[in-house]
């Protein structure tokens, strides 16, 4: 990466291995941003390639990709940080299909990358908040396990929020 | 054909399976659900009984509590003592999912336990609600919390006899900051007076944590004889008043401190338009509306300043050129002189600053005037209104005409009173 001897003493690289066998090789200080990865390497040092059997290259390549943004974005000491932080999120889930963001979330959650799973369910919220309960019931295929009449009053309670 | 259907079926099968892990796990669902704005809660409590006891649940109650609300709609007082106007703000953002209050388009106190009470103040989704004269001893007066989204309500008990010389309660200001406290306070005034001597007045407090009333040792002692106390506003942990004449007070409910405090000045060689002043707070900011001129020349402001979080002063947050104003709505102008009504200021939210708002009442119509986009917007024709009650009712027509020019903002809240 930096052909400069004083960056390369300090920039340890990861090798990290997806479930389908893809490798990356991350800077310590990107995958550290992860809690799981940050656990990994402080109990079992960052000598070995870090094996992670629950997420695939291509998930694990995205959640990474926006690890490398904001420790990059971060380095820049401006105060401007925050707005180009919150802006490349935006542009980072601007277009996410529902496939993508739910296995991401999962991803996000088993790597304990907190800000990232605050990020995606936030995404999760604007996109069925304004759904039916049927939607809803179908989207995360949940049925109703409701006895007679018990939907019914629930409703009854707070119609306003059906109009 | 038959290999375009092979290839579907499995992503279409991962996708389900995705979104049934993520609403499978409570951990991950409760984030989710933390985002969402509460009239989605109160419609997905009917998804199951897992979704409903997510929702119910204290502790998520609690946390949601955590998250600041957009204000979505205003309650309009002058309609009527009974009826209450329930104006949805309809902001640009919420524009596709439209936001209704719980009571369609009016609350009706007009029977049953609501019978006879009017709401006092608004404060962070509870309502403050009193029926009878205000500085009536108690017997006939009844105050309850109100929380309009879950239509829970709690009546509160009287604040006991003091002294075997009569003394009187008045002001009743709610103090509740769920960011702070699921618990809310509410402090009144209570003037103690006997014919020797000379008035004093002490602070009242009502805990819902306790359900009890505490004399507080704290006394107010100078000036603010004609504060509004019926018209106090809740901030930053503090109860404010201001007088007509420019006295301005505050009080810490936790600390029990009262302490005096300064208005914006007013510039030398400019001039205050008293009765346009109005003090009000909206989703975590104090705001002080102060109308201000030169005369002789076309320079009038109505400017909305802003208090530090330290109290360390006020700022200048919002200037309103009400000459520039009077050319997009000439109606504002007669003569020489600005006939409206300051009602409030609607703030957005901090990602939606370009949404903030400034209330007016002008010529009967309730305008919504928005500072970055410099744009006007009706939100209630008082008028009509009126004239629609002189053919239903005399006695009404009566109330619109005597009717307080207050609107309460409204906040949806999963709070329980």
């Amino acid at each position: 990466m930096s052909s400069s001897s004083t960056t390369t003493t300090t920039t340890r690289l990861l090798m990290l291995k997806a479930s389908d066998g893809v490798t990356f090789e991350v800077e310590e200080a990107v995958a550290t941003k992860l809690g799981a990865i940050n656990n990994m390497v402080e109990e079992e040092g960052s000598e070995d390639l870090i094996c992670l059997p629950n997420v695939n290259g291509k998930f694990l390549g995205m959640v990474l990709e926006w690890c490398k943004k904001h420790a990059n974005n971060n380095t820049n000491s401006d105060k401007g940080n925050d707005e180009v932080n919150k802006w490349w999120d935006k542009e980072f889930v601007m277009d996410l299909d529902q496939n993508t963001l739910y296995h991401l979330l999962m991803a996000a959650d088993y790597l304990s990358g907190t800000e990232l799973v605050d990020l995606l369910t936030e995404k999760v919220a604007s996109m069925i908040r304004g759904k039916k309960v049927e939607e809803i019931r179908e989207t995360f295929k949940i049925k109703s396990d409701f006895l007679p009449g018990q939907e019914e009053e629930i409703r009854k309670k707070n119609s306003w929020a059906f109009e | 054909m038959w290999s375009a259907k092979r290839s579907g079926t499995p992503r279409m099968a991962a996708v389900s399976h995705s979104a049934e892990i993520i609403g499978g796990n409570d951990d991950l669902l409760l984030e989710v659900l933390l985002r969402l704005p509460v009239r989605s809660l109160l419609k997905f409590k009917s998804v199951s009984k897992r979704w409903l006891s997510l929702i119910s649940d204290a502790k998520f109650r609690l946390r949601r509590g955590l998250i600041r609300n957009p204000v979505s709609c205003l309650f309009f007082k002058w309609s009527s003592f009974k009826e209450l106007k329930f104006t949805d703000l309809n902001r640009i953002s919420n524009s596709n999912t439209s936001t209704k209050g719980p009571f369609q388009n009016s609350l009706i106190f007009a029977h049953g336990d609501f019978s006879g009470l009017r709401i006092i103040q608004s404060c962070n989704g509870l309502l403050l609600l009193r029926s009878g004269a205000y500085n009536l001893e108690y017997g006939s007066s009844v105050t309850c919390i109100y929380n309009p989204t879950t239509n829970k309500y709690t009546k509160l008990p009287n604040p006991p006899v003091r002294s075997d010389k009569g003394s009187v309660v008045v002001g009743h200001t709610l103090a509740f900051d769920p960011l702070k406290s699921p618990h809310y306070k509410v402090v009144c005034i209570r003037y103690f007076s006997s014919n020797n001597v000379k008035c004093y007045r002490k602070m009242e407090i009502y805990s819902s944590e306790t359900g009890s009333w505490t004399l507080s040792s704290a006394s107010l002692k100078t000036g603010m004889l004609n504060a509004q106390f019926d018209s106090g506003v809740f901030w930053n942990g503090s109860v404010h008043w201001i007088s007509p004449f420019g006295d301005y007070l505050c009080f810490n409910v936790d600390e029990e401190r009262p302490s005096p405090m300064a208005l914006p000045s007013v510039p030398d060689g400019w001039v205050e338009v008293k009765c346009h002043r109005c003090l009000g707070e909206s989703t975590g900011h104090l705001h002080f509306i102060h109308h201000i001129y030169k005369s002789g020349t076309k320079m009038s402001y109505l400017d909305v300043h802003e208090m530090e979080m330290d109290y360390s002063g006020w700022f200048l947050k919002f200037r309103v050129d009400l000459f520039m104003l009077s050319e997009a709505y000439p109606g504002i102008l007669f003569q020489d002189l600005f006939l409206f009504s300051t009602l409030c200021v609607v703030r957005g939210e901090p990602e939606e600053e370009a949404e903030s708002c400034l209330v007016l009442k002008i010529s009967g119509k309730v305008m919504l005037y928005n500072f970055k986009a410099t744009t006007f917007r009706e939100l209630y024709d008082v008028e009509s209104y009126s004239r629609s009650m002189i053919t239903n009712e005399s006695t009404e027509y009566f109330r619109v005409q005597i009717g307080d020019h207050v609107v309460h903002q409204y906040i949806e809240s999963l709070a329980i009173v």
